[in-house]
C-alpha cells in the first residue's frame, strides 16, 4: 500500500496537476489508486470535469457513506473530490479530540480496496493537511521554477518536521523527494532554483526527483477537462512524469517490502 | 553638412542592463515565520482532549503555555490618513499640524517641548533603534520587524539588554506591538509590528501627550507645565 500527500505551502506549483497525473500512471501501471482532493478550491473536480454527488466534507463530518462519496475518474482511479464545505468540515474537526488522526480513522478501514492513496492538499498548512500528512507519512514535493515555490517546499519539509515533533511516538513523516516541475532551462531562474534544491537535498536528504519539462499541454488538458494521457499521449511532460511514477513505484514499493520483512522480525522479538 | 539622423537608432541591451541576480540559499527561507508560523495550530488544543496521550513531553510544555497564556490585546493606535503636504511655506514641514505653544516651555525646574516626530520622545539610542526596526522613515504604513536582539544590536551598535530594555519601551509607548512570538519549533523570530512616526505621534497626541521632557535626561511624557506622568 502507497500513501501520498502531495504538497507544497504555495499555491500554483502543479500539485493538484501532479496529483493526477501521477494517480493515471500509477493505474496504467496495475495499480487501484484512491485520488482524495482535500483542497476546498476543488480543482481535482473541476480539471477532471467530475460531478460527484457527495464530497470530502460529507465522508468527514456527515457520515455519509465512503462508496457514495467516490466517483471514478478513469478505469483504477476512484477520487474524492472536494467542495467548498471541507473548509467547514475543518472547523467541525478542530474541535474533536485527536484530530490529526481523522483521516486514519476514516480511511484505514476503505483502504484495503486500493494499492495506491494519493492525498491532494490546499496550499496552506490546514487541519485536513496535518490530517493526511499524519495518515500517509510520506510527502511528495512539487517545486516550481521560482523563488516562493522553493519557500512553500521549505515549509513543507519543515512541516513534517514538526509533526514528528509533536507525536510522541510513531510518527515519522517524510518528504520522499522534491519534484521540479514546470522547468524551463532557457531561464537563468531555472538554473538557480534546481541549484537551490540539490543544496537543499544535500542538507536535508531528501532527493531530488527527474525534472518536469514545461508543457503547453497540461493546462490545455484541463480546459478539456481530460487526463493528460487521454489528451496528448505524446506530451514531453507526461514522459517525464512518467518516469517519475515508474521510480516511486520502485522506490515505495521496496520500502514497504522492507518495513512488511521487519515487522514479523519485531513481533518475533518482542 | 550634419551627420544624417540614423534611421533606426541601436536599442540598448536589456541584457546588459539587467541586474545580475545573486544565488538562492534555501537557508533564507528555513525559519520564516510567516508559513512555517502556521503550524501553532497544533499547540491549540480542544479542551475535551488529553495531550499527554500522544503528544511529545515538548509539545506538551507548548500546549500548555499556550492554554495558559492570557489573551492581551494591546491597544492599537488607529493610522492617521496620508496627507500631502507642502514643505515649504507657512505649514509645518511635517504632515502633523504644529502643536500650539499654549503654555511657557519652562515649568518647575524643567524644561519642556511639544512632540512634533516620534524621535522627539526617545533617546538617541530610543532613535537609532527605531530606525533600525522601522527602516527608511517615508513610509505611512506600519512595517514588521522580525529582526532578533543579536541582529539588532549588530545594527545599531548597541548591546542586547539596551534593546531589549528600549523595546519594553516602545511597547510602553505605543511605537510597537508584538504580532508573532518566538516559536521553538520552527525557530521563527518574535515579530513586531512597527508604526509609521506620524501615526505614532497622533496617537499620543489622542491620549493627551502633548510635550516631553526636554534637556540631557531621558525624555518623559509631561504636561506644559513640566509634570511628567506616572506610568506613561
Amino acid at each position: 500500500m502507497i500513501r501520498l500527500v502531495i504538497s507544497n505551502q504555495r499555491g500554483g506549483v502543479a500539485k493538484t496537476t501532479t496529483a493526477v497525473i501521477l494517480a493515471r500512471a500509477f493505474a496504467e501501471r496495475g495499480r487501484k489508486v484512491l485520488l482524495i482532493d482535500t483542497d476546498s478550491q476543488g480543482s481535482i473536480r473541476t480539471i477532471l470535469g467530475l460531478k460527484p454527488e457527495f464530497h470530502l466534507a460529507d465522508f468527514l463530518v456527515r457520515n455519509r457513506a465512503f462508496r457514495e462519496c467516490i466517483v471514478q475518474a478513469c478505469p483504477n482511479v476512484d477520487v474524492i473530490c472536494s467542495n467548498r464545505d471541507t473548509t467547514e468540515a475543518e472547523v467541525t474537526l478542530s474541535n474533536s479530540p485527536f484530530r490529526e488522526l481523522t483521516f486514519e480513522r476514516l480511511f484505514s478501514e476503505h483502504e484495503a480496496a486500493y494499492d495506491a492513496i494519493l492525498i491532494d492538499v490546499a496550499p496552506s498548512i490546514t487541519l485536513s493537511q496535518q490530517c493526511a500528512m499524519v495518515y500517509a507519512q510520506q510527502v511528495l514535493v512539487p517545486v516550481g521554477m521560482e523563488t516562493l515555490s522553493l519557500q512553500g517546499a521549505v515549509a513543507a519539509v519543515n512541516a513534517a518536521a514538526a509533526l514528528n515533533r509533536f507525536f510522541k511516538r510513531g510518527l515519522n513523516v517524510r518528504t520522499i523527494g522534491l519534484l521540479p516541475v514546470m522547468v524551463d532551462r532557457r531561464l537563468a531562474l531555472t538554473g538557480m532554483v534546481l541549484d537551490s534544491l540539490k543544496q537543499l537535498s544535500g542538507d536535508t536528504g531528501v532527493p531530488v526527483l527527474p525534472v518536469i519539462r514545461t508543457d503547453s499541454s497540461v493546462p490545455k488538458a484541463a480546459r478539456v477537462r481530460k487526463f493528460l494521457a487521454d489528451f496528448d499521449s505524446g506530451s514531453k511532460a507526461l514522459a517525464d512524469y512518467n518516469e517519475v511514477a515508474s521510480l516511486l513505484l520502485e522506490s515505495l514499493d521496496s520500502q514497504h517490502a522492507r518495513s512488511e520483512a521487519d515487522q514479523p522480525a519485531q513481533a518475533k522479538s518482542a | 553638412m550634419r551627420d544624417p539622423k540614423p534611421i533606426n537608432p541601436p536599442k540598448p541591451s536589456r541584457r546588459k542592463s539587467a541586474a545580475k541576480l545573486e544565488p538562492i540559499d534555501w537557508h533564507e527561507f528555513a525559519n520564516d515565520a510567516v508559513l512555517n508560523g502556521n503550524m501553532s495550530t497544533l499547540f491549540h488544543r480542544p479542551p475535551s482532549e488529553d495531550p499527554s496521550a500522544y503528544a511529545s513531553p515538548e509539545a506538551l510544555v507548548e500546549i500548555e503555555k499556550r492554554a495558559n497564556r492570557p489573551v492581551v490585546v494591546p491597544p492599537r493606535i488607529p493610522p492617521a490618513e496620508p496627507k500631502v503636504i507642502p514643505t515649504v511655506g507657512a505649514t509645518s514641514p511635517v504632515d502633523l499640524p504644529p502643536v500650539e505653544a499654549t503654555s511657557p516651555t519652562a515649568g518647575k525646574g524643567r524644561r519642556v517641548k511639544p512632540i512634533r516626530t516620534v524621535q522627539d520622545a526617545l533617546t538617541l539610542a530610543g532613535q537609532i533603534l527605531y530606525q533600525a526596526m522601522y527602516g527608511a522613515s517615508d513610509g505611512t504604513a506600519p512595517r514588521q520587524c522580525a529582526k532578533g536582539y543579536r541582529q539588532l544590536a549588530a545594527e545599531t551598535n548597541l548591546d542586547k539588554d539596551t534593546i531589549r530594555d528600549l523595546i519594553v519601551d516602545f511597547k510602553t509607548k505605543g511605537i510597537v506591538r508584538q504580532i508573532g512570538s518566538y516559536n521553538p519549533d520552527t525557530r521563527s523570530s518574535k515579530t513586531y509590528e512597527v508604526l509609521p512616526s506620524h501615526a505614532i505621534v497622533q496617537g499620543w497626541r489622542e491620549a493627551g501627550f502633548l510635550f516631553v521632557t526636554a534637556g540631557r535626561q531621558r525624555p518623559e511624557f509631561c504636561t506644559a507645565q513640566g509634570q511628567t506622568f506616572s506610568g506613561a
